[in-house]
């Protein structure tokens, strides 16, 4: 269940292009591909590597980027626009018997074509939300399934 | 590429000794000896022998204000007690000569003993943002400009709306 490193943060903004564009241009990342969420998303990356997913944020976000990730916040500026920080690990299974074992409440998730499975879950202490992203092959394996896919959102 | 990958976050934490807890016994993270004496309490966290997660706490402390660049009010929940992401980065003088190209505010801090150098700054949506430059001894002098000696301000442009940012 070792969590090998930190993966990436999520960012919510009214202005997904201006993000987007001071993210590139003041930082030098470079946009790239993602899954489709069935939701607006942009994926910055450094080298081969996504480090930032900005998503719509604000009053207004679509229902389908509710469903798939809620919202922890309405927050339009400072760090309250940061709805979650994910870790990539192995030991999925491991993982959700851990977290049932400790009755820490945690939702499932598979990015269909990414290969992702995720665990959300919060750090009670501060309400933080944390994202655990596991290999897809490591749920099907172990026969696991999600809640929600992204592709059963419209 | 200057800013080459992502590298931790510092929580600001209500509880400290319970979000230590929770990193260690929930997400397994490992805790790390390497953590300087800052001045203030807190912890550093590792996933795979990578430091990660960096903690501080929310009572009230004047040299971790010092050190955030903002005051941190007791009560701040959700993602809002994240108080910066940070990068590895590398090429100061270019990051530099790219930020104040697209005219946003930023501060920088050198640490001449431990070899690295930073730079802060803001995005558009105002979440600080921490360049580390490892092993990189600044010239003072190159450097210096308005603000102390640690912390400067090398443009008067608030970094909300940016030049590229008005152009989208």
């Amino acid at each position: 269940m070792a969590l090998e490193r930190i993966d990436h943060y999520l960012l919510q903004t009214t202005d997904l292009a201006a993000t987007r564009d001071w993210y590139v241009g003041a930082l030098g990342m470079r946009e790239g591909p993602h899954p489709d969420f069935k939701f607006p998303v942009v994926w910055l990356y450094l080298g081969d590597k996504d480090v930032l997913h900005v998503s719509e944020g604000g009053r207004n976000v679509s229902e389908n980027r509710k469903r798939y990730l809620g919202q922890e916040s309405q927050a339009e500026s400072g760090s309250g626009v940061i709805d979650h920080i994910a870790f990539f690990g192995t030991g999925l299974k491991q993982m959700i018997e851990h977290l049932q074992q400790l009755g820490i409440p945690f939702q499932q998730r598979m990015v269909d074509d990414q290969g992702l499975y995720q665990l959300f879950l919060k750090d009670p202490v501060n309400d933080v939300k944390v994202e655990l992203s596991y290999a897809n092959a490591e749920a099907a394996a172990a026969g696991i399934r999600p809640q929600l896919t992204a592709s059963e959102l419209r | 590429m200057p800013v080459t990958e992502l590298n931790h976050y510092l929580l600001v934490a209500k509880n400290l000794e319970k979000t230590k807890k929770f990193y260690q016994r929930v997400l397994g993270l490992k805790l790390a000896s390497e953590r300087p004496d800052f001045g203030f309490p807190g912890y550093w966290l590792k996933a795979g022998g990578n430091i990660c997660v960096h903690l501080a706490s929310q009572a009230p402390n004047r040299i971790r204000d010092q050190f955030l660049l903002k005051k941190h009010p007791r009560g701040t929940r959700g993602s809002g007690s994240v108080d910066h992401i940070a990068f590895l980065a590398k090429k100061p003088e270019a990051v530099r000569k790219r930020i104040q190209t697209h005219k946003v505010q930023m501060h920088y801090r050198s640490f001449p003993d431990a070899k690295l150098f930073q730079i802060f700054l803001k995005d558009p949506d105002d979440v600080t943002i921490e360049l580390n430059f490892l092993g990189e001894v600044i010239d003072p002098g190159a450097w210096s400009g308005k603000g102390s000696a640690s912390s400067v301000t090398l443009s008067k442009s608030r970094g909300r709306r940016t030049a590229a940012a008005r152009q989208s």
